[in-house]
C-alpha cells in the first residue's frame, strides 16, 4: 500500500497550478504586506500606544481645564494606568522578536503562542482597569458639565453616588468580558489552533 | 543569492509549495494567500540559507513554519463527501489522477501536524530530518508515522 501511496504522491508533484504560477512575480511579492502574526501584534501594539499617548494628553488637558480633586483622583489613576499600559506595550513590542523561519516547526508555534497570549493578557488587563475608572471620571465630568453645579454638590446626592457605584459595578465585568470577547473574536480561534497543534505534536513525546 | 537564482530555485522546487498549500488551504483564495506569504517569507529569510542543507529542505521548513503559524480561515477541513465521492469533473480524469486526489483528500483529513510529517515522509525525508524540521525526537517521528500510516490506510481502504 505504501508504495502505491508514494507513487500517488509523486503524481501530485507533476500537477501544475497555473493560478499560483502566475503569482511568482518577485517585485510584486516583495512589496506585499506580511501576514506574519507577530508583525500584526506589533502593529497593534504601536496603534494602542499611539492611542494611549493621545488619550493621556487629553486627560492632562481635562485635568487643567477642570481642577476638581475628585476628577483629579479618577483621571490621575487612569492616566497612571495609561502610562503603565503604554510602557507595557512598548516592553512587549521589544520582546516580540520573530525568530527567522529556519527554526523548527514546534519552536515557531510555541513562540507565536507565547507572544499571542502575552498580548491578549495585556489587552484584558487594560480592559479591566482603565475603562471603568475612566468611566467614573467621565461620569463626574459629565455630571458637572451637564448640571452646571460643582462636583461636590453634584456628587452629594445619594442617587448620583448609587448610580456611580452601580455603573462601576456593571462596567468592570462588562469591560473585562468585552475585551475578552473582542480578543476571542480576533485571535481566539488562531490561539486555539496553535495550542492544539503544539499539543498534538508533543503528544506522546 | 541573486533574484534570478532565487526564482530558479523556487521554480525548481515549487511542487513542494503547491502540495503543502494545497494540503492546508481552505479554498482557492486562501491557497493564493498562503502561496504569496510563503514566497514572501522565503525571500525575506534568504539570508538564513547558508547552503548547509539542500534548498528543498530549507524551503520545506519555511513553508511549514509559515503555513502552521498563519492565522487561517478554518483549521480543520471536514469533507462532506466520503473519499470515494469525487466530483463529476474529477471522475472524468485518469484513474491515476483520481488516486492522487483521493490521497490528498485523505491527508487533508489528518491533524495539521500529521499532514506535515506524512508529506515530508512521502517526499523521501528520513526520520532524523523530519524530527529536526518538526522539533521532535526521532522515536516520536517513528511512532507518529506508524499511526499516520494506519490512519491513511483506514481512510483509503475503508
Amino acid at each position: 500500500m505504501i508504495m502505491n501511496i508514494n507513487e500517488q504522491w509523486r503524481n501530485a508533484d507533476e500537477q501544475k497550478d497555473k493560478d499560483l504560477e502566475a503569482l511568482l512575480e518577485l517585485p510584486v511579492i516583495s512589496k506585499l504586506p506580511s501576514k506574519d502574526p507577530v508583525k500584526k501584534i506589533k502593529q497593534n501594539l504601536i496603534i494602542n500606544s499611539i492611542f494611549g499617548i493621545v488619550i493621556g494628553c487629553i486627560y492632562i488637558v481635562i485635568l487643567f481645564r477642570f481642577p476638581f480633586w475628585q476628577l483629579f483622583i479618577c483621571l490621575g489613576i487612569v492616566l497612571g494606568f495609561t502610562i503603565w499600559a503604554v510602557a507595557k506595550a512598548f516592553q512587549l513590542y521589544q520582546q516580540l522578536e520573530s525568530k527567522h523561519p529556519g527554526y523548527s516547526v514546534l519552536e515557531k508555534m510555541e513562540e507565536h503562542y507565547t507572544n499571542l497570549t502575552k498580548f491578549l493578557k495585556l489587552q484584558q488587563n487594560v480592559g479591566l482597569i482603565i475603562y471603568p475608572i475612566s468611566a467614573a471620571g467621565g461620569f463626574m465630568l459629565g455630571g458637572y458639565v451637564g448640571s452646571g453645579k460643582p462636583i461636590e454638590q453634584f456628587m452629594s446626592k445619594p442617587a448620583v453616588l448609587i448610580a456611580l457605584v452601580i455603573s462601576i459595578i456593571v462596567l468592570v465585568p462588562l469591560c473585562h468580558y468585552f475585551a475578552k470577547w473582542m480578543n476571542k473574536k480576533a485571535f481566539g480561534q488562531f490561539a486555539d489552533v496553535l495550542k492544539q497543534n503544539i499539543e498534538m505534536l508533543k503528544n506522546g513525546e | 543569492m541573486t533574484e534570478q537564482a532565487f526564482l530558479e530555485q523556487i521554480r525548481a522546487n515549487q511542487g513542494i509549495i503547491y502540495k503543502l498549500v494545497g494540503l492546508y488551504a481552505y479554498d482557492a483564495e486562501e491557497k493564493k494567500d498562503l502561496y504569496q506569504e510563503v514566497l514572501l517569507q522565503t525571500w525575506k529569510s534568504l539570508d538564513s540559507f547558508r547552503g548547509e542543507a539542500k534548498f528543498s529542505t530549507w524551503l520545506y521548513r519555511i513553508c511549514l513554519n509559515t503555513i502552521l503559524t498563519q492565522k487561517r480561515k478554518n483549521s480543520r477541513i471536514d469533507f462532506k463527501e466520503s473519499l470515494e465521492d469525487l466530483p463529476v469533473s474529477v471522475k472524468n480524469i485518469s484513474e491515476e489522477k483520481q488516486d492522487t486526489i483521493r490521497l490528498q483528500q485523505a491527508i487533508r483529513k489528518l491533524a495539521e501536524t500529521d499532514r506535515a510529517i506524512i508529506s515530508m515522509h512521502l517526499d523521501g525525508y528520513d526520520n532524523p530530518e523530519i524530527a529536526e524540521v518538526m522539533g521532535i525526537s526521532n522515536n516520536h517521528v517513528a511512532v507518529k508515522l506508524h499511526r499516520i500510516k494506519q490512519q491513511l490506510a483506514n481512510l483509503l481502504n475503508p
